[in-house]
């Protein structure tokens, strides 16, 4: 079998490459795909353990404010806690000399968390000093600083309002501060920390290693010591809670993934289908020569094993390489939430999965030639036979098919229907209808074509092309259905990223409609970082132009399993954020309800996971404990996956002890200029301060800039899905093109000049591409709405109504025209072939 | 009329000079059926290649109406094979799955008539070549010889001026070969039309108006067929023969 494999390798070595790419480039799609969706969790799993060490419960302030330190000497001393050690964290901005910035967490700590053996057991003490800041080297590479931290310069730290500048005393690496070295943070002393937040005596967070056997024990009498207005929890809670914020980005993640294997199968049987003519000579050869059938099924396997596996490793390579490159990101909306990891960690299962759906793909290609060992096949007939072989297409088949791709169609309609929560199956489920029904639209095309061109007797070059596709059905399906799907996915999932885009557009544009200019701490896009406002409403009330000055408040909150974001809405300001992301009950008195005490709105996936709606109470975990609200309406979740609440500023401060802004809204006075007044603002509040000021329309495009950096590898997927199918297409129809040219010689001996075999070529592309391409868009449309619904009804997020506008049209022509660009070459190339390689071969 | 003057054709050999063809003269008049034979290798297919306009002679002419083939521009030689030539040769690829009346169409549709017309125009033909029953099979549903009879129809179909027919009876048994070789030379005299017909068929090439042999590139005998036997080294009546 190997000296087989060997010596076809040597004759049909371009062939075999050819449909090796086509495997690999499947295989490198769905690997890439579903590390780079793994990769967030995984990486900041990783940090998350880094962090904690061998803790096992955490006590957890509810707000940024933490709690007071004297706490840890008590939790120290309750029975069954081995250790126990504090943390304050905040979120702050830093930036380096060469003028870059990063938003990290900031981790104050002492000794007795690397006793704890938890924040990197081998944190250098130097990264402790004081009036210093040790920083991640991912942190440190994206200032631009240098790794040897005797050459780093100083940097400035944004945090809380203020601004300071420190000298960095180490950067640290992952020998010293293991899986963290990739996270973007900072470590700084916990009493320096507590100083520059103006939080003395306060931490936000105290990791506790119960003794073995006692974690129950110890959790009960910790909640008791707390009450309900601290979290006690494990202490790796934030892997659970991040996991659930990325639930719907991973969903989206694994969907790409299902259509990225579907369309690698295609891939493989295009590419396999290449080889089939002279698969199957050779195996007419073996046979006449007395060779078993199933000697001949282990040699067509073994040679498929044998490319499937070579394929799919370098497939792999090539989507770690993508993961690492094209995919790699760490989104930015979530770390004001979440410490993220930035590596891209590849977990067995992507990879076994990866490999043996590529293996598998290849196999199940490679099994057309085994049609010619059915019984009573005379092999002697496959001599005379010059396509391949199952290679047509019956009425009966073709209605079978479309009894099929129909009968999915309302599977994935019902799902749909009766379980939104199932999309991603109903949508798999439409990817496979599409497929089904390519034959069919093919059939449809080709009569459509036939009766133009019976119609138009002028028109020859049509019936050439109609009966030179009848000769080639199979391949001329297969690139159909590739193009079918390629679009499909790329105006379901990329349709669907925009709706989204534009529905967080809608929401921002009405939420920074409440001020003219906003001071926030840097990139807190979501106004959740507060800051000690000291003088700086006052001072900003007095700068000329300004009529009035609102604070707004909030913070991220855990409630149950999710982090969910807390926006409290200042009495005096028109809540403004709440026009059209009401999903049940009124706005007006939605609006009116939530100036008064006691009425909050929240997001309609948390009412319905706790059974409530509009007027029921709802029980929220605050600083004070739990508190009673009743819900003034149900909204969507303001595009944080997780959940909003929406409160009263006046119940905020009091319930969350604090007057302490996260924004400060500015009203300007009627004739002034908001960009003059924003920079009159920026030059009163000095150089010490930390906070940015932004115009409503600045602070949409940095919210809009935040949302798009979340989706954009959605985005790339999309194309990436897209811009491999035409590659893949324009591989199989160059080299489709290529098997044709005795074909195309005879044409040539005919009297067909070069232009009009162009031309020939070009029609047949177009009418298959056309075929694939309105099927695909047509499911492409339909499948966008599944997605928005799913969107909109179970995860909840602002979602812009579905019209359907101009984008599946733009791709349809993208990709037709892309291909139809790129095989003028092969086409050129083959309309000049020799038309005495008729009489050659 | 088809005039071949001193035409050689020579190609490099690993390290030597092979003259495919070597001053072959002959000359062919409307209405006319030549056969040509010879062992393997001897030129013949060369010499078809040449007549065709697919290859240009490295020395003398070749004339078809007057016009010096090695002159014409690729417009005007796509235009030559289209509406003057006739290709006829054993391994014609047929389009699988495609019906045959339409693929004994598709010269004509290259030629820019119309499918209804063409059909209109193929059918005869198919008809004459006894396939008339099976218009509507396709390749894979006909022997190896009703293939070949397709080809011819379509060859055929678009009355060429001259058939270039290479081993067209190969797949055919003896009396479908002979209906076919009659009938290429009842095409050439009813119809005036040029028939070259290369054949390894000794009783194929005895339906000729003329045999000619070909032999290490040059042209050994020209002679005129009297009761089905060449008539021996007769004086060239059409042309120098070298």
């Amino acid at each position: 079998m190997v000296y087989l494999y060997r010596s076809r390798l040597r004759v049909n070595l371009a062939q075999e490459l050819m449909a090796a790419v086509g495997v690999a480039i499947a295989v490198a799609l769905l690997f890439s795909t579903l590390v780079a969706s793994s990769s967030i969790s995984s990486s900041s799993e990783e940090v998350v353990r880094a962090v904690i060490g061998p803790a096992d419960l955490q006590v957890r302030s509810r707000s940024s404010d933490g709690f007071d330190e004297g706490l840890l000497r008590t939790i120290k001393l309750l029975p069954g806690v081995e250790q126990a050690a504090p943390l304050l964290e905040q979120t702050a901005t830093i930036s380096g000399p060469r003028g870059r910035s990063v938003t990290v967490d900031i981790a104050g700590t002492d000794p007795t968390l690397a006793i704890l053996n938890g924040l990197a057991h081998s944190l250098p003490i130097s990264a402790l000093t004081s009036g210093t800041i040790g920083l991640s080297r991912t942190t440190a590479n994206q200032l631009g600083l240098p790794a040897d931290p005797s050459q780093a310069t100083s940097v400035d730290v944004r945090l809380r309002g203020s601004r300071f500048r420190l000298k960095v005393s180490a950067v640290l690496g992952p020998e010293a501060f293991g899986a963290l070295s990739g996270a973007r943070v900072a470590v700084m002393p916990t009493a320096q920390l507590q100083e520059l937040a103006g939080l003395p005596r306060r931490i936000s967070r105290i990791l506790v290693e119960s003794r073995r056997g006692s974690e129950a024990k110890v959790r009960a009498a910790l909640l008791r010591l707390t009450g309900a207005r601290l979290v006690v929890a494990s202490a790796d809670q934030d892997e659970q809670l991040l996991k659930q914020t990325l639930a719907p980005s991973n969903q989206a993640s694994a969907l790409f993934a299902a259509i990225s294997a579907l369309l690698g199968f295609l891939f493989a049987f295009n590419a396999m289908l290449l080889t089939v003519p002279e698969r199957r000579q050779v195996i007419a050869g073996l046979r006449i020569e007395g060779t078993r059938r199933s000697a001949i099924a282990q040699m067509v396997v073994f040679q498929a094993l044998c490319l499937g596996i070579g394929a799919s490793l370098v497939g792999v390579l090539a989507g770690y390489g993508l993961s690492r490159g094209v995919f790699h990101q760490s989104p930015g909306y979530l770390g004001q939430a979440f410490t993220l990891g930035t590596g891209t960690v590849v977990a067995s299962a992507p990879l076994a999965l990866a490999f043996a759906g590529g293996t598998l793909a290849t196999l199940l290609a490679s099994l057309l030639p085994l049609f010619d060992l059915r019984p009573g096949r005379a092999f002697n007939a496959v001599y005379e036979e010059s396509g391949s072989g199952g290679n047509l297409l019956t009425r009966n088949v073709q209605r079978g098919l479309l009894a099929l791709a129909v009968g999915l169609l309302a599977c994935a309609t019902l799902l749909f229907s009766l379980a939104p929560s199932t999309t991603i199956v109903a949508c798999v489920l439409l990817a496979l209808a599409t497929i089904s029904a390519v034959p069919v639209v093919f059939a449809g095309v080709l009569a459509a074509a036939k009766a133009v061109a019976s119609r138009r007797e002028g028109m020859t070059l049509l019936p050439l092309a109609l009966v030179s596709l009848r000769s080639t059905t199979l391949r001329s399906l297969a690139l159909a259905a590739t193009g079918a799907l390629a679009l499909f996915g790329s105006i379901a999932l990329g349709g669907a990223r925009n709706d989204l885009l534009r529905g967080i557009a809608h929401y921002t544009s009405n939420y920074v409609a409440s001020a003219d200019v906003w001071l926030v701490n840097p990139h807190d896009n979501q106004a959740v970082n507060d800051f000690a406002a000291g003088n700086y409403a006052s001072e900003v009330a007095r700068t000329p132009g300004v009529r009035r000055v609102q604070s707004f408040q909030g913070s991220f909150l855990d409630v149950g399993d999710r982090r969910v974001w807390v926006i409290a809405w200042p009495a005096g300001t028109r809540a403004s954020l709440l026009e059209d992301q009401i999903v049940a009950g009124s706005l007006d008195e939605a609006a009116a309800r939530i100036r008064t005490s006691g009425w909050i709105t929240v997001s309609q996936e948390i009412a319905a996971r706790r059974h409530v709606g509009v007027g029921d109470s709802l029980s929220i975990p605050t600083p004070s404990g739990n508190r009673s609200f009743r819900i003034a309406a149900t909204t969507t979740n303001f595009g944080w996956s997780p959940g909003a609440i929406v409160l009263d500023g006046a119940d905020y401060s009091s319930l969350w002890h604090t007057t302490a802004p996260s924004a400060l809204g500015v009203e300007v006075a009627p004739g002034a200029s908001i960009p003059d007044v924003r920079r009159t603002i920026e030059r009163s509040l000095g150089p010490s301060s930390g906070l940015e000021a932004l115009t409503a329309r600045e602070r949409a495009a940095s919210i809009n800039g935040s949302a798009n950096e979340g989706l954009a590898q959605l985005g790339d997927i999309a194309t990436l899905l897209m811009l491999a199918a035409v590659l893949a297409m324009l591989a199989a129809l160059g080299s489709s093109i290529w098997q044709r040219r005795v074909s195309l010689a005879a044409l040539r001996l005919e009297g067909a000049a070069p232009s009009r075999l162009r031309r020939l070529l070009l029609v047949e592309v177009l009418l298959m591409l056309s075929a694939g391409c309105v099927t695909g868009a047509l499911a492409g449309i339909y499948g966008e709405f599944v997605i928005d619904e799913y969107l909109r009804h179970v995860t909840g997020f602002p979602v812009a109504s579905g019209i359907v506008g101009r984008r599946p049209l733009e791709i349809f022509l993208i990709v037709v025209l892309s291909v139809l660009l790129v095989a003028v070459l092969p086409g050129w190339a083959a309309s000049r072939v020799s038309p005495g390689l008729a009489l050659e071969e | 009329m088809l005039e071949l003057d001193a035409v050689v054709k020579h190609f490099a050999g690993s390290g030597e000079q092979i003259h495919a063809i070597d001053g072959v003269s002959m000359r062919v008049d409307p209405g006319e059926l030549v056969a040509l034979t010879g062992p393997s290798g001897s030129g013949k297919s060369t010499l078809l290649l040449l007549i065709g306009g697919l290859l240009s002679p490295d020395a003398g002419t070749i004339r078809f109406g007057g016009r010096d083939l090695s002159l014409l521009s690729e417009a005007s030689r796509s235009a030559y094979l289209q509406q003057d030539v006739g290709f006829v040769y054993q391994s014609f690829p047929l389009m699988p799955r495609v019906k045959v009346v339409e693929n004994a169409a598709v010269k004509l549709l290259l030629g820019g008539v119309g499918m209804r017309e063409a059909q209109a125009r193929v059918i005869p033909w198919l008809e004459r070549v006894g396939l008339g029953e099976r218009l509507d099979h396709t390749p894979e549903q006909l022997s190896g010889g009703e293939r070949q009879r397709v080809a011819i129809a379509r060859a055929l179909a678009g009355e060429p001026r001259l058939v270039l027919a290479d081993e067209p009876t190969g797949n055919l048994d003896s009396s479908r070969s002979r209906e076919i070789v009659d009938l290429l030379r009842t095409v050439a005299h009813e119809r005036g039309t040029m028939v070259v017909l290369v054949t390894h068929d000794r009783e194929a090439a005895s339906a000729g108006d003329r045999t000619c042999s070909l032999r290490d590139g040059r042209l050994e005998l020209v002679a005129p067929i009297r009761d089905g036997v060449p008539s021996g080294h007769a004086a060239a009546p059409l042309g120098p023969v070298r």
